[in-house]
């Protein structure tokens, strides 16, 4: 039974093992896995969630690969699905197709350093890269994480960021707005990018959040010197049946669930109109 | 003992590619200082006699509001420079620049610049385009903060790219 493949089409029943409220409309489900979960997942690779009743969208998996039974997602609320699966609550059950997509490009940076740039709820797809590297750290170089959030209270996984400092991740946190207690920095992400913080000559850059985000994060890492064929973006455009068939997230000549979410700039500066690249 | 010479300026990257006697009038303008963590080096409405180049540390500009704490509208790190109300009247400090850590900078009297670059136009406008430089980046920076950049991504698409 379990060498048949799974029919990429049927969601697979699971219920919600714990519920973390992150922040106003954020929250963490952990999802107890089915056998196919034993088989692990890449960081970067999303899973269809199916909210009963209510309909299906992709969520990225923000877990740590090296516990790929405990499947992990971090859902904002936006809009009907996504509302309904921020309501589960632990026991209640859920649909899951997945993973589907192709993941960061966490081999090609073996040996050299890590640039992760996130910004907003863009951490959550870029937790795993983490964690990884947080529990193998001599597989990287440097590895420096650039993180921008609106304000203090929207800093995704607050409670984490030590652990990874303490796991030598060279961690940067900005806010846009401060608030009195604050102690971090206060400036858009970009100002956070420094040339000392890496080698440019051999890092990879990985980047998710909004376009808009990941544009002027994009221009500032390639301005630093890191070639446009080392600096990933995951493209979160919407899609539907997550396996290629339906065209929905069509971007370019690509198809988004089957060629992505992760396309290097190389690929996508064309289609984001990326200019002075 | 402090003295500043055109080699040490030429290092950071602010100035790098200017010419010596440009560095030079720079460098008879500055000093080095040292602030410790909690310190200001700037006090707002005080007179701009001054900017920092901020060579170690990092500073936070507050804004000080009768009745609130007072708030942090920007951090600045090393290679920096802070302090931009100097160049124009009426030459007021607009916010506390407060180090976050111990900071050391390379604090530049304005006057003495001011009358340098009054004296050597070409040294004047060499400045001011780096000057420009910094203020159109950190215009930039503040623009997209205006435009909330990590807010949920389907506020920014065209409705058929969503
Ligand atoms: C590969 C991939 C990974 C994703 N990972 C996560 C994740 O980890 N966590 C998470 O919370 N969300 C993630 N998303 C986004 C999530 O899929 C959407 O928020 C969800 O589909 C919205 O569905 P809904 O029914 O709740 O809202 P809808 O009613 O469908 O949409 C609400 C509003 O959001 C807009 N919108 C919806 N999805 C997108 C999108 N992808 N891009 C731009 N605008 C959009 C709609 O146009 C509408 O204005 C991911 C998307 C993709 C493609």
């Amino acid at each position: 039974m379990s060498n048949v493949p799974a029919d990429p089409m049927l969601p697979r029943p699971v219920r919600v093992l714990e519920r973390r409220r992150e922040m106003e409309g954020v929250v963490t489900l952990v999802l107890e896995g089915s056998p196919q979960e034993q088989d692990g997942f890449q960081p970067g690779q999303f899973n269809m969630l199916y909210a009963p009743g209510v309909g299906e969208v992709p969520i990225s998996i923000s877990g740590d690969p090296a516990e790929p039974a405990q499947l992990t997602h971090t859902i904002r609320s936006v809009g009907q699905v996504s509302h309904a699966l921020t309501r589960l609550q632990p026991g209640d059950q859920l649909g899951v197709r997945g993973p589907f997509g192709t993941g960061w490009p966490l081999s090609d940076a073996a040996g050299s350093d890590l640039v992760v740039a996130a910004g907003g709820l863009g951490l959550a797809p870029l937790r795993p890269v983490l964690l990884a590297a947080a529990g193998n750290r001599s597989r990287f170089g440097r590895v420096v994480l650039y993180y921008g959030t609106r304000s203090p209270d929207t800093v995704l996984y607050s409670g984490e960021l030590e652990a990874w400092r303490a796991a030598g991740i060279d961690v940067h946190v900005t806010v846009d707005r401060a608030a009195p207690g604050w102690k971090g920095e206060v400036g858009v992400v970009t100002q956070l990018m420094r040339a000392e913080h890496f080698d440019a000559g051999s890092a990879v850059a990985l980047l998710c959040g909004p376009e808009i985000m990941m544009h002027f994060s994009a221009q500032t890492l390639s301005g630093l010197g890191i070639p446009q064929a080392r600096i990933h973006l995951s493209m979160e455009r919407n899609m539907n049946c997550g396996v290629g068939l339906c065209g929905h997230c069509q971007f370019g000549p690509r198809l988004v669930c089957r060629d992505g979410p992760v396309f290097s700039l190389e690929q996508v500066a064309p289609l984001m109109k990326i200019k002075e690249l | 003992m402090n003295r500043i010479t055109p080699t040490m300026l030429a290092e950071q990257s602010f100035f790098h590619g200017m010419e010596e006697a440009h560095l030079q009038s720079i460098a008879d303008c500055s000093r080095l200082e040292q602030y410790d963590a909690g310190s200001l080096l700037l006090h707002q409405g005080e007179e701009a006699d001054a900017a920092h180049l901020l060579l170690e540390g990092s500073v936070a500009l507050e804004l000080t509001v009768p009745g609130r704490e007072p708030l942090v509208v920007e951090t600045l790190a090393a290679g920096e420079l802070v302090g931009a109300s100097w160049l124009l009247p009426p030459a007021r400090v607009h916010f506390d620049v407060r180090a976050r850590n111990d900071v050391i900078s390379l604090r530049i009297a304005t006057d003495c610049l001011r009358r340098a670059m009054e004296q050597d136009s070409s040294l004047g406008y060499v400045f001011c385009r780096r000057f420009m430089a910094v203020v159109v980046r950190r215009l930039q920076a503040t623009r997209l903060r205006l435009m909330d950049l990590y807010g949920h991504p389907g506020l920014f698409l065209p409705e058929e790219r969503r």
